[in-house]
């Protein structure tokens, strides 16, 4: 309604009201950005202390005390299974249950990463056999029999 | 040898690059570097995939990384021009990356989703030299996501035998570099589009989501799945400007198969990234080729599951039926309690986008507004979605899992405010660009 220099006026000034309020607003992503990094060093800190677990045989041990009978376990599988070997699994909730058995849920996932390239199968053709808090099944006479504490035991048949 | 390695990777990525984007350089060095080593992930993903659905041994990938480096540099060595302007930001996404791939350096497998997944497959990978480990398709031995494609266990895999017998520590490096690899690219694109000083607040923003920085730390997939979707909206971003050059939206292809060669969620990431663009876009065809290329790049592993009668364990025929999807949508409520709980920050960082959206709009990008919002829209409702369908306990899933797939669309509200703003800043309304 106004003249064009009247209307040219306001139109600068809420150029310039904008690109005030998006400096502004830069700058403050900036700090934002900025007030950030402490977080980000304290999540890094907590991440550093998630790794820090106990190494035996230069494997990093997860899932609680009982747990720490695994790496003599996969010290065993590499060096007396051959390569590529299968090993059957049995549990408290019997062939290929993968409920939390030991301490802290997924252990038998961890397992099966230390021991590749060996890897835990439900197949019965498999000759070796690992209970897991379970008493081994009655094994041939000549059978390999390793026990590694209570909990785990590996069974290899003649 | 694993700096040897990644240094083969970056020069068959930056080879890529340069055959994805002959002529004038527009990457600039961050952009450069960053992108180079995406696309040199991707290609090594695609190669390992292509060479392991074959049955045949993975050496050749290495020959394909060198026979990519070699090409490019055939093509001319990439020079810097118009890119330079990253400058502070593309610094400070360099010292970013590398204070977390140093931090990353004495991660070790210790996490159920690393042991149980993504390392183990990664260790499979280069211990069988192929997909021969059951590891790959015993499902009744219950390997977990049988589905999920390779980038990340190649990544892992390869740095299994490039670090010759210290596999952990490089395996979670690689994983950090990929999120400096997005910093860069973010320093890069925000620079291009919004001036140095938004640049260098959207590095900063980009590491501030809700643990970001201990996700990088993860051999997880997470981080990688938003590190590419990133760089793909981006690049659409800055190719959405004029519409001209498309050879960018040919670079947001091959990001986005590294997207959709992380996990599920990459693949929603893409699509809806390219969704939001083809809405905006005045000429789809471009974007509707990008969106189909990096849908093909995904058809080897597709064919190799299928082959092998290997299905998603949360969307398959039996999760998917309507009738059973219309009975479980009573779990909104939970599903929206556990995402907005994920994501503590949602209502500064949203509140501000908003406004950044406003300003930008009405300094004329409105178009770039729509693609940022629609992204992050499409985003979290197929995310909501995928829970709606999930047949696992939902309440656990939430809890695992809701922060670490909100990651991309949280990094995309985050990264609009100072890229909007600075927009707005920057803008002269006589000549609206987007």
């Amino acid at each position: 309604m106004g003249t064009p220099g009247v209307r040219r006026t306001v139109e600068a000034r809420s150029r310039r009201g904008r690109d005030t309020a998006a400096t502004v607003l830069v700058l403050v992503a900036l700090v934002g950005g900025l007030l950030g990094l402490p977080r980000a060093r304290r999540e890094l800190r907590d991440g550093r202390r998630a790794s820090d677990v106990a190494v035996v045989y230069g494997i990093p041990v997860i899932g609680g005390p009982q747990a720490a009978q695994t790496p003599r376990l996969v010290q065993y599988v590499r060096r007396h299974l051959p390569r590529d070997s299968r090993i059957r699994v049995v549990n408290s909730g019997g062939v290929c249950r993968r409920i939390p058995v030991l301490q802290g849920q997924g252990l038998l996932y961890w397992l099966q990463y230390r021991l590749l390239p060996h890897t835990l199968t439900c197949s019965p053709h498999a000759r070796w056999t690992l209970y897991v808090g379970v008493p081994p099944a009655p094994s041939a006479p000549r059978a390999t029999v390793a026990r590694f504490g209570r909990d785990l035991i590996l069974v290899g048949a003649p | 040898m694993i700096v040897a390695g990644d240094l083969l990777l970056l020069a068959g990525g930056l080879g890529l690059l340069r055959l994805a984007c002959p002529g004038p350089w527009p990457f600039g060095v961050a952009g450069g570097l960053g992108l180079g080593f995406l696309c040199g992930s991707v290609a090594l993903a695609l190669a390992t995939t292509l060479l392991g659905v074959a049955g045949l041994p993975l050496w050749p990938v290495v020959l394909a990384l060198g026979g990519l480096a070699a090409a490019g540099l055939r093509r001319g060595r990439p020079l810097p021009d118009g890119g330079r302007t990253a400058g502070l930001a593309g610094v400070a996404a360099g010292a970013l990356g590398a204070w977390l791939a140093i931090a990353a350096a004495s991660g070790r497998v210790v996490l159920n989703d690393e042991y149980a997944i993504w390392a183990l497959r990664g260790r499979a990978l280069s211990l069988a030299d192929g997909l021969g480990s059951p590891v790959f398709t015993d499902a009744a031995a219950q390997y977990q996501h049988l589905d999920y494609p390779l980038l990340v266990p190649a990544l892992v895999g390869w740095a299994d035998r490039w670090s010759s017998g210290a596999p952990e520590g490089p395996a979670h490096v690689q994983v950090a570099l990929l999120a400096g690899a997005m910093l860069l690219v973010v320093g890069w694109a925000v620079a291009r589009l919004a001036g140095p000083l938004a640049a260098a607040a959207a590095v900063l923003l980009a590491v501030a989501p809700t643990r970001f920085a201990e996700m990088t730390q993860r051999v997880h997939a997470d981080v990688p799945a938003a590190a590419f979707a990133v760089a793909t909206l981006l690049l659409v971003a800055v190719w959405l400007r004029d519409e001209e050059d498309d050879r960018l939206l040919r670079v947001a292809a091959i990001t986005a198969a590294g997207a959709v060669y992380t996990k599920n969620e990459g693949a929603l990431y893409g699509l809806a990234t390219f969704a939001a663009a083809a809405l905006v876009a005045r000429r789809r065809r471009p974007v509707a080729l990008a969106a189909a290329a990096a849908a093909l790049a995904y058809a080897p592993w597709a064919l190799w599951t299928r082959a092998h009668g290997i299905h998603s364990d949360v969307l398959n025929r039996a999760t998917l039926r309507p009738s059973r999807l219309l009975d479980e949508l009573d779990r909104l409520g939970a599903i929206w309690s556990g995402m907005s709980g994920a994501w503590p920050t949602a209502l500064w960082a949203l509140v501000a986008a908003a406004v950044a959206g406003a300003l930008g709009a009405r300094a004329g990008h409105a178009r770039l507004v729509v693609l940022l919002a629609g992204t992050v829209a499409a985003s979290l409702a197929g995310l909501a979605f995928v829970y709606v369908a999930t047949p696992l306990e939902l309440e656990g899933q939430l809890r695992v899992s809701a922060y670490r797939v909100q990651l991309y669309p949280a990094l995309v509200v985050l990264l609009s405010i100072p890229l909007l703003a600075g927009l707005a800043a920057r803008a002269s309304p006589e000549s609206p660009r987007s």
